[in-house]
């Protein structure tokens, strides 16, 4: 399972370092929602600041969508792709191989918005360890959740409005969990909450949607 | 009676009564299809 | 042959479910005002009983759609079950939301607040959204009946998980329903008695209303293997000609 995982993500990351559709349009996508975010909120009044956390996961949601349609696409216009489904490869490390492959262009990705945040919006990054820590959580569980709904969604010609529908309110609790943690950790929080709960309730999220993903790969592989 | 009260009995029963007719609709077109092609 | 999806069974049921609605309806315009809310207390024959029946809803989808899966019970039976269950459940978990935005209009003052439940049943509603959406995918009957179920059971999981993010992050609500009320007290046992008929009737008008969403499910499904086989048949005409 875990070399066909190996194998899987090497690929998807191999395919997206030679295309460089995640460099050239994703990443500047996210940072154009970044600056748009502050036209729509006055940058004077401090509004960006104290919505930061919140506005930097709504733009990694946002690229998260486009992510997965992208890493669907790869495969082909049938899905998951009948090669892949015909190479004997272990359905579970398919899987693994492709959120593994989405969680590391994600992660990148998120640096990419960290250090828009900071520049753009000038927050203080003093308390990483926990940002780090979220950010690894939860692009876990939105990497994992991804890839369920987009083989799910794959091979229709309604995909890419599909996709948001189902990912977004599955993902709803993610964007709660790390806008809270980081809330706590860049001290923007309006109550007190403890940065490590919603750190937790991240990785629980994570566990449930990888190990749904594990389980749920082989079935859906098994069509026709 | 209170009009927010009316506007929650009126909208429930409303909204059950336009879906059940639809499906009861869409039974019966079906049903007269499956009976004349045969 | 019949020209409805109606029987004895659904005739009954809908002759019940009316009834119980009818009296549910009745009995809570009649309940007195209550001393915290006024008259708007009177929507407990309604609301909690949407809010169960939209519960009830889903768990048939996902009890289907996992018997589906399951390789010794799959048939397309339980297919149609959790598409037509669904359906309904959608439209009760937006008529929970609005009957409850109506009661939260005079008693918090505002049509929405971003209370735990609330939040929660809109986003069950846009997941469901997404669900019907995904069925809707012009699939072969196979795909379409395998994608569906692991849809539903991934939203099994996917509520809770929603419930926990959003019950931590706001809690606002007016306690559960039941655990407010004390059931020695008269007035009390009015509304207890109005939101168990409501959730009675609920329940009836779902089963009556499942019974004939099945039935058109089962016809949509026998229409596209008729249309199937006639293009096939159409198709091995063309190439007899064509000879």
């Amino acid at each position: 399972m875990w070399r066909d995982a190996l194998l899987v993500g090497a690929k998807d990351l191999r395919v997206e370092a030679r295309s460089r559709v995640a460099t050239n349009q994703v990443a500047p996508f996210a940072v154009l929602v970044l600056v748009l975010f502050a036209f729509a909120l006055d940058p004077d009044r401090g509004m960006l600041q104290r919505a930061a956390a919140g506005l930097f996961w709504v733009a990694v949601l946002f690229s998260a969508v486009l992510t997965v349609q992208r890493s669907q696409a790869v495969e082909g216009a049938d899905g998951i792709g009948d090669a892949l489904r015909l190479s004997g490869l272990d359905p579970a490390g398919i899987f693994l191989g492709k959120a593994g492959a989405l969680a590391v262009e994600l992660f990148a990705l998120e640096l990419v918005l960290g250090a828009g945040v900071i520049v753009l919006y000038g927050v203080d990054p003093a308390g990483y360890p926990t940002l780090v820590a979220t950010a690894a959580a939860a692009t876990l569980a939105l990497a994992a959740a991804g890839t369920i709904y987009g083989a799910l969604a794959s091979g229709s010609r309604v995909q890419e409005t599909l996709l948001p529908l189902l990912l977004l309110p599955a993902v709803a609790p993610v964007l709660i969990a790390a806008t809270r943690a980081w809330e706590a950790a860049l001290g923007t929080a309006v109550a007190v909450t403890a940065a490590a709960d919603w750190v937790s309730l991240l990785g629980v999220l994570a566990v449930v949607y990888v190990a749904f993903g594990v389980a749920a790969f082989g079935p859906l592989m098994e069509e026709r | 009676m209170n009009a927010y009260v009316a506007a929650g009995y009126g909208i429930t029963v409303l909204a059950l009564a336009v879906y059940a007719l639809r499906v009861l609709r869409r039974g019966r077109a079906l049903s007269r299809i499956a009976q004349d092609e045969r | 042959m019949r020209t409805s999806t109606s029987s004895s069974l659904t005739l009954s049921l809908g002759l019940a479910a009316g009834l119980s609605l009818g009296a549910a309806v009745v009995l809570g315009l009649t309940l007195p005002a209550s001393v915290e809310q006024g008259e708007y207390s009177r929507l407990i024959a309604i609301h909690p009983g949407l809010a169960w029946a939209s519960y009830l809803c889903f768990g048939v989808t996902a009890l289907s759609s996992a018997a589906w899966l399951w390789p010794r019970t799959r048939a397309p039976r339980w297919d149609r079950l959790a598409g037509a269950s669904a359906e309904i459940g959608v439209v009760f978990t937006a008529l929970t939301l609005a009957t409850g935005s109506i009661w939260g209009r005079p008693t918090w003052g505002v049509w929405w607040v971003w209370d735990a439940r609330l939040t929660l049943s809109a986003l069950m509603l846009a997941l469901y959204l997404g669900y019907l959406a995904l069925r809707r995918v012009p699939n072969p009957p196979e795909i379409r009946a395998r994608r569906s179920a692991v849809a539903a059971l991934l939203a099994v999981v996917v509520v809770p998980l929603n419930h926990f993010a959003v019950d931590w992050w706001r809690t606002l609500h007016q306690g559960r329903s039941f655990a407010q009320l004390d059931p020695g007290n008269d007035l009390d046992g009015a509304f207890i008695g109005a939101m168990l008929l409501g959730l009675l009737a609920m329940t009836l008008v779902y089963s009556w209303l499942l019974v004939h969403r099945y039935r058109v499910a089962r016809l949509e499904d026998e229409r596209d293997e008729r249309s199937f086989e006639e293009a096939l048949d159409a198709r091995r005409r063309e190439t007899v000609v064509a000879r």
